[in-house]
Order: structure tokens, then sequence, then C-alpha cells
């Protein structure tokens, strides 16, 4: 009698329940004040679980009640509303802050911005910028090179925080993808182009965000 | 039951708004999806912009390309006042608040790496070594 | 007198043992007991079959190359015997990076485990040498590339405790929602891709969902998805746009809902804690030992957190528990990560509520560039503008170790600066690096599959071990 006794009490780690927290707020978590709280799962031995507890961990342990509720939250994510977006007919959201493909703006009247003062060159931390400047034959003072190393560059903006005329922008656009390394070595002439091109979207930008800027 | 027989028109509706089933198919096939919306306008190479607010930022606006393209569609053929609606970025379509554009506007051209017209790097300064004639004797 | 006794034995009238000639065998030149008995030298014979074109053995040699009966099974020649040495190599799903990690295995049972690290050197230490502060902060960006805005806190809070500024209130607070909104994009990550190893595919692509939700606010407010260079030192870069709060607030009220969807998934499941208990186990005392920090520590029942201990920022002003577990296992700090995930949600939550209006950069122009609105209109903010973008802003001589929680542990920076605008060392100290070089202690004798699990609860990121 006494063996079929200790049988049933022999401790089974793997079929007792875990205690489940009572939902209280939108974090569901316990609220401390500020304590270091102890979450490391706490299970009865089996001599003090009452009789309820013990027919729940032998019901979940056979029915294998808690695989049937992990299986059906998976089979519930088939009936909601699927989270993919169809790409080139879709586009995800994107903030007028967006960090894209370079582009080297104008003024209105079709003069180009830039003065080559080169604060852009200095600022970038991948040394993407290269410019050369002389004299043009109206005596300002422009650029003959401006390159942009694509592959060099990280993206991150500076450029565009450093521009005293807002001459160099990144521009919202992310798909200028290649086949081959060189088209990705950008001069002045291709960046000018972009910028004529996305001049639309880029104003557009420039007009949401520079009050924060 | 009614909510089975709502589907069913919906789907009908959608084949409809379409231009029949054989189009819808074709559709199916280019786009990977079918959807109804309201349009919003077309830009000058011909796609065409739909909106539905039904469906969750992200899919509720979308754009069916111009028939010439076929399945040769690429996501920079879109220009860029209506990518700016396209991407959540503005909530005015190009119709409905157009900018006269500047002269030095240049028009859009998608992504032309790969096909024979496709950017080449070239320096834009004089060169700086210049060779020289020897003097003649 | 035995050798008399032999003689005459000999000779004896029975004539039972004639004197035999005696055959001059090696047996006999180096009888039995004798010093050279184990050293065999070649006799004449020997050397007489090896005087022709071939070298045949004689039969008597051929004789004693058969292997004996007793011996024909058991091969106890001699060998060398190895275990196996298997190479979970640098291109691996599981290996959480670039990791070369060199298994010495019995069976499947593991006897070394060999991290070879390095391979994603990027010398980070030494290119910021040779960086202004300002270009040295995207480094940080991609040293832990999974918490991005954990590490440019930890950078700027370096140089700000340098420069010896403060930032104003507004900015801390942006700085603490984003670190949490980092928290919480660590864990998921850290979650995610430990159950994929383990096995389960499906909360991985449930939380890199909120992901990406997550990385939607992290380019509204920056610019990029991922490396934001946002947290600079000073404050932050630009202020937060109009109704980000609103959608983080609306984020924040539903992803409980998604914790809760993971946790059904995973807690109680008999397979994941089948997989998880007693895996891994570290005591506290070898915890300590190791230079362990962050998860793992509290995995094992200690009680420190950075934002408790010394709080940075506005950590200070708002309230949050710190799980801990009790037996060091990965059970317990894969408990202890969904409850961060919780404590985040709810810091985030007061931060929105107690985000106070203000300046979110310091006003120092020596420091902080100025508004664009007031570059361009004002001379001496021009040549503050162009000073800073330039040469950047010079930094008192003087050294300096700080350290903020990050999600995987205790992320520091230990800065040393000459006076002038570039630091002559940044030494990063990133916790991954000790996390992994305990993979050996914790992993000996488990099972193979158990050293995956392990290096996913270790939560390592190459960017950081190898910098």
């Amino acid at each position: 009698m006494s063996a079929l006794g200790r049988i049933f009490l022999a401790p089974r780690p793997i079929y007792q329940a875990a205690v489940r927290l009572q939902p209280r707020c939108l974090y569901n978590t316990v609220q401390g004040k500020g304590d270091f709280i102890d979450v490391s799962l706490k299970e009865k031995a089996p001599t003090d679980r009452t009789l309820r507890e013990t027919a729940d961990v032998y019901g979940v342990g056979f029915f294998i009640a808690e695989l049937f509720k992990g299986f059906s939250i998976a089979n519930s994510m088939v009936l909601r509303e699927q989270a993919t977006i169809n790409y080139p007919f879709e586009k995800g959201p994107l903030s007028p802050r967006f960090r894209g493909e370079h582009a080297l703006r104008r003024y209105p009247s079709g003069e180009e911005r830039c003065i080559a003062c080169k604060l852009c060159e200095a600022v970038c931390p991948a040394q993407a910028i290269t410019i050369e400047a002389e004299t043009r034959a109206d005596g300002s003072r422009r650029t003959t090179r401006y390159d942009i190393d694509m592959t060099k560059c990280i993206y991150c903006g500076f450029c565009q925080e450093a521009c005293p005329v807002d001459a160099i922008v990144e521009g919202p656009n992310f798909e200028f993808s290649t086949e081959t390394h060189e088209e990705l070595l950008y001069n002045k002439e291709k960046l000018l182009s972009n910028g004529d091109q996305w001049e639309a979207a880029i104003a557009n930008n420039l007009e949401a965000d520079y009050l924060y800027r | 039951m009614s909510i089975y027989l709502q589907k069913l028109r919906e789907v009908q509706q959608l084949v409809k708004h379409h231009g029949g089933l054989k189009a819808a198919f074709l559709t199916l096939y280019k786009t990977d999806g079918l959807k109804m919306g309201e349009h919003k306008g077309t830009d000058q190479f011909g796609n065409r912009y739909y909106e539905n607010k039904k469906f969750f930022i992200g899919r509720s606006r979308w754009v069916e390309f111009t028939d010439g393209v076929g399945v040769d569609y690429d996501a920079s053929m879109i220009p860029p006042e209506w990518r700016s609606w396209l991407q959540y970025s503005r909530d005015e379509t190009p119709v409905d608040k157009t900018v006269a554009p500047k002269k030095w506007h240049g028009p859009h051209i998608d992504n032309r790496s790969g096909m024979a017209d496709q950017y080449v790097p070239y320096s834009t300064t004089r060169p700086k070594i210049q060779a020289w004639t020897p003097p003649r004797q | 007198m035995a050798s008399l006794g032999n003689l005459l034995r000999k000779i004896s009238l029975t004539g039972a043992c004639k004197i035999r000639k005696p055959r001059w065998t090696s047996a006999v030149l180096a009888p039995v007991g004798s010093r050279t008995a184990s050293n065999w030298q070649p006799d004449v014979k020997f050397i007489k079959t090896h005087e022709g074109l071939y070298t045949d053995a004689t039969p008597e040699q051929k004789a004693l190359w058969e292997i004996p009966l007793e011996h024909r099974n058991k091969q106890d020649y001699e060998r060398t015997i190895q275990n196996v040495v298997l190479n979970f190599g640098p291109q691996h799903p599981a290996a959480h990076g670039v990791l070369r990690l060199v298994l010495h295995l019995i069976g499947e049972r593991v006897v070394r485990c060999d991290p070879h690290i390095g391979l994603l050197h990027r010398a980070t230490e030494k290119l910021i040498e040779h960086k202004t502060y300002m270009q040295g902060l995207p480094y940080f960006d991609r040293l832990d590339y999974v918490s991005m805005m954990c590490n440019e806190q930890c950078y700027s809070l370096a140089i700000e405790k340098l420069l010896n500024i403060e930032v104003p209130l507004r900015a801390k607070y942006i700085r603490v929602m984003f670190a949490e909104i980092t928290r919480i994009l660590n864990h998921c990550m850290g979650i995610g891709t430990h159950a994929l190893d383990v096995g389960a595919m499906t909360p991985f692509f449930w939380l890199f969902e909120e992901r990406e939700k997550m990385m939607e606010f992290y380019e509204r407010v920056s610019g990029a998805r991922m490396h934001a260079a946002y947290i600079r030192p000073g404050g932050v870069s630009q202020d937060l746009p109009l109704g980000l709060m609103d959608d983080i607030y609306e984020f924040i009220s539903k992803f409980g809902q998604r914790i809760d969807e993971v946790d059904d998934m995973l807690t109680t499941n008999r397979i994941w804690r089948h997989r998880l208990e007693n895996i891994g186990v570290i005591s506290a005392e070898d915890a300590l030992l190791h230079g362990f920090s962050g998860v793992m520590l509290r995995g094992s029942g200690i009680k420190w957190d950075l934002r408790k201990q010394q709080p940075y920022d506005a950590y200070d002003r708002v309230e949050f528990d710190v799980p801990i577990g009790t037996k060091g296992d990965c059970y317990d700090r894969y408990l202890i990560r969904m409850e961060e995930m919780r404590q985040s949600l709810r810091i985030i939550h007061q931060c929105l509520n107690d985000m106070p209006a203000g300046e979110i950069k310091t006003d120092d122009n020596k420091v902080c560039p100025p508004k664009r609105a007031e570059m361009k209109n004002s001379m001496e903010a021009l040549i503050h503008h162009f000073k800073l973008y330039t040469e950047g802003f010079n930094v008192p001589p003087g050294a300096t170790y700080t350290a903020v929680e990050a999600p995987k542990g205790e992320f520091g920076v230990y800065l040393v600066s000459d006076g002038s605008n570039r630091p002559y060392r940044c030494k990063i100290k990133a916790p991954g690096f000790a996390h992994l070089a305990a993979l050996d202690h914790m992993a000996k004798a488990s099972f193979m599959a158990d050293v995956v699990a392990i290096i996913g609860t270790l939560d390592v990121v190459f960017g950081e071990v190898d910098r």
C-alpha cells in the first residue's frame, strides 16, 4: 500500500503545471515597487498539492493540454489578418526623415546649391565623399568633382545635417540597386540628375521636417 | 450563414471590378492579389493608384502598373510625387495638391541598371596630367 | 653449485637425458632474465635474409607475425584514438552570427567546446581613434547590431561624463524610452532566435513582426530603421515627430498580448521545458567569477541591475521591477527575458505619461550643433556649426569607464581623452565576450543539442564579441 503511494507521489518534473499570473494591466506582470522579483517557476512538492491540483497536473499531463493550447494559438493566426505587404505594388510606410539615395539640389531658379564648402566631406565617417572645387567661369565658387561612393557610404545622414545650404540631401529613394559595382560610384552629374528627378519628393519631405531640424 | 454569402458577394464584386473572370485571373497572376479600392489617380506613365482604408496601413494604398510593362514591373517605375503618397509620407495625392514643376525638373527615369543606358561613372574634372609633344628639332 | 648438479645429472648412469648440443637461437644468445632480453639485435640468419634482392621473411619470422588468437579481435595494438572533432562552423543557422565552435564530442556528449571568434572583427576601436567623436557614433550602432540605441547611449554618456555636461530632462526621457524600446527589440530577437534554434519556429515570425513595428518607430524618429545615430553626446539629434507618442502607446497597449501569445506557446510547453530546464546551469559564484552581467547574473539569483545600482538618464524617475531567477538554467533566463519585456512596457508607459516639454539637446553650442534656422541667420551659430562638423568638439583630458544595462548585459566604454577632438583610446567592454568565454564551462558533458540551446540563451551577437 505504501509502495503504491510512493509511486504516485514521486516527483515528476515533466507534468507539473506552472502557476499562472493573474492579468492586472496592459503588461500582465507583477507590479512591485521597484524591487527584484523572482520569476522562476515555483512548483509545489507532490506532497503539498491538494486533490484538485493533483487532478489538474495529471489531466494536463495525460491530455497534453498545454501543447494543444499552443497549437490552437498558432492555428488562430491562420484566421487573422496577415501582416504581409505585397511589395512592388504596396510599400511600407516611410517617414519624411528617411535616409535613402543621395541627391544634389538646386535653387528654384535652377542654380545648383552646392558651394563646395566641403563640410560634408569633412564629416563623412566613411570618407565616401570626394570634392574638388574651382572658380566657375562666372566667378562663383562651385565644385568640379563631387563624388559619393555609395558603397562606402553608411547612410548616416551627417552630410545632410552638415550642409549649410541644403545642397546634399538623402532622398526617399531606396530602390537603386545595381548589377555592377561601378554604377554605385556616383559622380556629380548623376547626383544632380537625381536631384532633378526626385525634387518633388525631397521638397515634400523637407517641408514636413524642417521645423524639427 | 450570412457571412459566407457576404464573402461570396465580395468575390463577385471583385471579379466584376477587375473586368470579368479572365481579367481577374490575369491580375491575380501579375499582382498576387485581388483588391478593390477607390481610384485616386493616374500618373504620366499610366500607373493607376488605388486606396481602400479598410486594410491596415501598409496595405491600404497600392499601385497597378501600366499595361505596357506586363510582368516586367519594377518598384522604381513610380514617380516621386506619387511615391510620397504611396509610402504614407503624405496624405494628399498629387491630384489633390499639384505643385507646378520648375523648368529644371527632370523626367522620372526608373532604375536603368543592367540595361544599355545604365549609368557609367566618369570623372567630371579636367585631366590633371596632360601629355606634351616634344619640341621638334 | 647448480651448474655442477646439472652436469652430474647429464652424465648420470641412467642415460635418460643425453647431452644435446644447444641450438644457438637468439633465445639462447640472450636468455630470459638477461638485461638485453628485450632488445633484439639482428643475428646472422636475419642478416642473411636481407642480403639478396628480396627480403623475404623466413617462415619462422612469418609465424611471429601472426596475431595470436586471444588478441585477434581486440586489436590493441598501438594506435591513436581521438574524440570526434566537429566544426560547428561559421556558416550555421544556429551559430548566431559568425561563430566557429570546435566541438570535441564523445558520441553526442560534448567533451570540450572551443569558440573561435574574430570572424567579424572590423578594427572598430582602432578606427575610432582616428575619427572625431561625432564620426565615431555610427560605429556604436554597429557593435551590438540588434540593440542599437543602447550602445549609442553608453557612448554618449561616457562623453558627457568627460565633458561634464548635463542633458535636458526631455532628452533623458526620450533616451530612456528608446532604450526600453531597444530592450524589447533585443529580447524579441533573442527569444525568437533561441526558440528557432531549439525548434519552435512560429514565435520567431511573430516576434519579428513586432520588431518591424518598432523599427518603424526608429525610422520615424531618426530616419533609419536600424542604425539610427540618434542618441548623441548632448542629448538626441532631433525631436520626436508629432504623432509618434500616440503610435507608441498604441503599440505597447497591444504588445502585452503578443508576449502572452509567445508565453502560452512556450512557457508551460513540456517540450520547451525539457529542452531548457537544468541546461546550461551556472551557479552564482561561477557567474561572478566568469565576468557575467545582466540577465546571465540575474538568472542565478544575483540582484544586480545597473539601472537600479547606478541610475543614469531618467531611470531613477521611473518605477520598474527587475526579474531574477534562482536556478541559473536556460529556462530561468528565458522567463527573466519575458518578464523584462513586460517591465519595459511599463517603463515606456511611464515615459509617455511623464514626457516633459523642453529642449532635446544641450544649448551649449560648443558641443551640440545649433538648429538650422539659427545657423542660417546668426554668424556665431554658423561658426559653431562649421567648427563642430569639421573639427568636432574638444573633450577635456581624462578617462572614464561608463557602463549601461544593455539588454545583453553590461555594455561599457572605457574612453580616454587627451584633450583633442579625437578619442585617444576607446575600449569597448562587450557583455557577449565574457558570456561566450564561459560556454565551455556551461556546456561540459551536455548533449550537442544543448549546446545550441546554451548559445541561444547566452544571447551573443558577434558584432560586439568581435568588434
